[in-house]
């Protein structure tokens, strides 16, 4: 199978992962955190490991701050709803996934809160100032997307992240589809709150996640329960990661996050950026000399920065035909609306959806050469 | 030289403890429940050997939070 849906999740898993994962089970077969006997302090220790990984590699202030969570939309609620208050204000862009849209939209429901959307332009200031125009007085936070998960757009996080920080509101980076492919800074960034999964471009098991939190920042947790630590009160303690960790975490997976973070390291994060982005170049330019083709984004201009994510479409054609005909031919992409209805409604692909290509460091130049062979096959077919 | 254990609320601080003392040539084990916990119910501590003052001063100057400490004989 020739697999190009690596924004949903990344497959194959790199070896070191999947043979830890395995090793985990069998070594570090302990819950993490309680006991103190032998096998539960080395798989407490490993978590720590984790946790340092990824301090450093997210440039977190502290080790402490990084909250393993179980995907990337676990993080987003505990965020949005860990900082909201009655009558708060949210302002988000028109790229977000329904991660974000979602639990904005139940709060409004609730009567709890409220949001606007502003719009990602290709000029950096009017996208600046789209945000600054939804800025309200009971706005307390700008949430946006690292990279548009349909069509790749990286919004001007940093801008933003000072816009936000200029009107005293939070910043919060929703890192699904940049974590592993795009080098992110918390302190440099100006990120107050960082959500990723684990298991997309940082190529972990699937059950990872993390919430990052930049110090000072007082956030609700979503969840209580058994932390292993102040256990007589009946009060969730207030100590980080403690505070948002309750219940057994998902060790195994952790421990190969753990793994993945060291082969993210080990090819270098701008390697892996400059493989994937140079195999979407080379596949917009092939699909370009195809008749019927529709593109939506371009990799060889300046105006706004791409992720290494291409949606196309087929002219008369619904995208998950074109899909779903791929798919008879062993390669798996991911059509239809990507959980991205603000970001389809922007680019009026809403009806058709969009065919997404998504490739990791894994795919090879013969992939996406396979892959033009087909789709320039059903084209001609249409 | 003494022979200290130093206690935490989340084993993460611990563990963030231990982490410093062992990249400081020093030697630190992870313990669960020593006494005086009770109250607080589960918590973690390190026995270290070493120099009390220098140590706490370091947890102190990397802000990582202990709970308090004594002298084992």
């Amino acid at each position: 199978m020739i697999y190009l849906d690596n924004s949903a999740t990344s497959y194959p898993k790199p070896e070191i992962v999947r043979k830890s994962v395995c090793n985990a089970f069998d070594k570090y077969g302990a819950n993490s955190g309680r006991g103190a006997y032998k096998m539960a302090v080395n798989t407490t220790e490993e978590i720590f490991k984790c946790r340092q990984k990824a301090c450093s590699f997210f440039n977190a202030k502290s080790v402490e701050n990084v909250i393993f969570t179980y995907n990337c939309t676990t993080s987003l609620n505990m965020a949005i709803k860990g900082i909201v208050k009655k009558g708060s204000h949210f302002i988000i862009s028109d790229l977000e996934h329904n991660a974000v849209v979602r639990p904005l939209e139940k709060l409004k429901n609730i009567g709890i809160a409220e949001y606007s959307i502003a719009s990602v332009q290709n000029d950096t200031k009017a996208t600046i100032e789209s945000f600054e125009k939804q800025i309200k007085r009971n706005s307390i936070a700008i949430i946006c997307t690292g990279a548009s998960n349909v069509f790749g757009i990286i919004p001007p996080y940093r801008q933003l992240s000072d816009l936000a920080h200029k009107h005293g509101l939070l910043f919060i980076l929703d890192c699904a589809q940049v974590g592993g492919v795009i080098p992110v800074d918390m302190q440099k960034d100006g990120i107050d709150i960082l959500c990723c999964a684990g298991h997309k471009g940082l190529m972990g098991p699937s059950g990872t996640g993390m919430m990052i939190l930049n110090d000072s920042i007082f956030v609700e947790s979503l969840i209580e329960g058994g932390t292993g630590s102040n256990s007589v009160s009946s009060i969730q303690p207030d100590i980080l990661p403690d505070k948002f960790e309750s219940g057994t975490p998902n060790v195994q997976g952790i421990i190969g996050l753990s793994n993945a973070i060291d082969f993210i390291n080990q090819r270098g994060i701008y390697n892996i950026y400059k493989h994937e982005k140079a195999l979407m170049k080379y596949l917009q330019k092939q699909l370009e000399n195809i008749e019927g083709i529709v593109l939506y984004t371009d990799f060889f201009s300046n105006q706004i920065p791409l992720a290494p994510i291409l949606s196309f479409n087929i002219k008369d054609m619904h995208s998950e035909d074109v899909s779903h005909i791929l798919s008879q031919r062993n390669i798996a992409t991911r059509a239809g609306i990507h959980c991205a209805p603000l970001a389809h409604r922007k680019f009026k692909t809403l009806e058709t959806g969009t065919v997404r290509i998504s490739p990791s460091i894994f795919t090879k130049k013969s992939d996406i050469d396979l892959l033009i062979n087909c789709v320039n096959k059903i084209a001609k077919l249409n | 030289m003494n022979r200290i254990v130093v206690k935490f609320s989340s084993v993460t601080y611990a563990m963030k403890a231990k982490a410093y003392i062992e990249s400081n040539g020093g030697n630190a084990i992870l313990r669960k429940g020593v006494k005086n916990t009770v109250n607080e119910g589960c918590a973690y501590s390190l026995v270290v050997n070493g120099n009390i003052d220098k140590i706490l001063l370091g947890l102190d100057i990397n802000k990582i939070k202990y709970t308090g400490y004594e002298l084992l004989k």
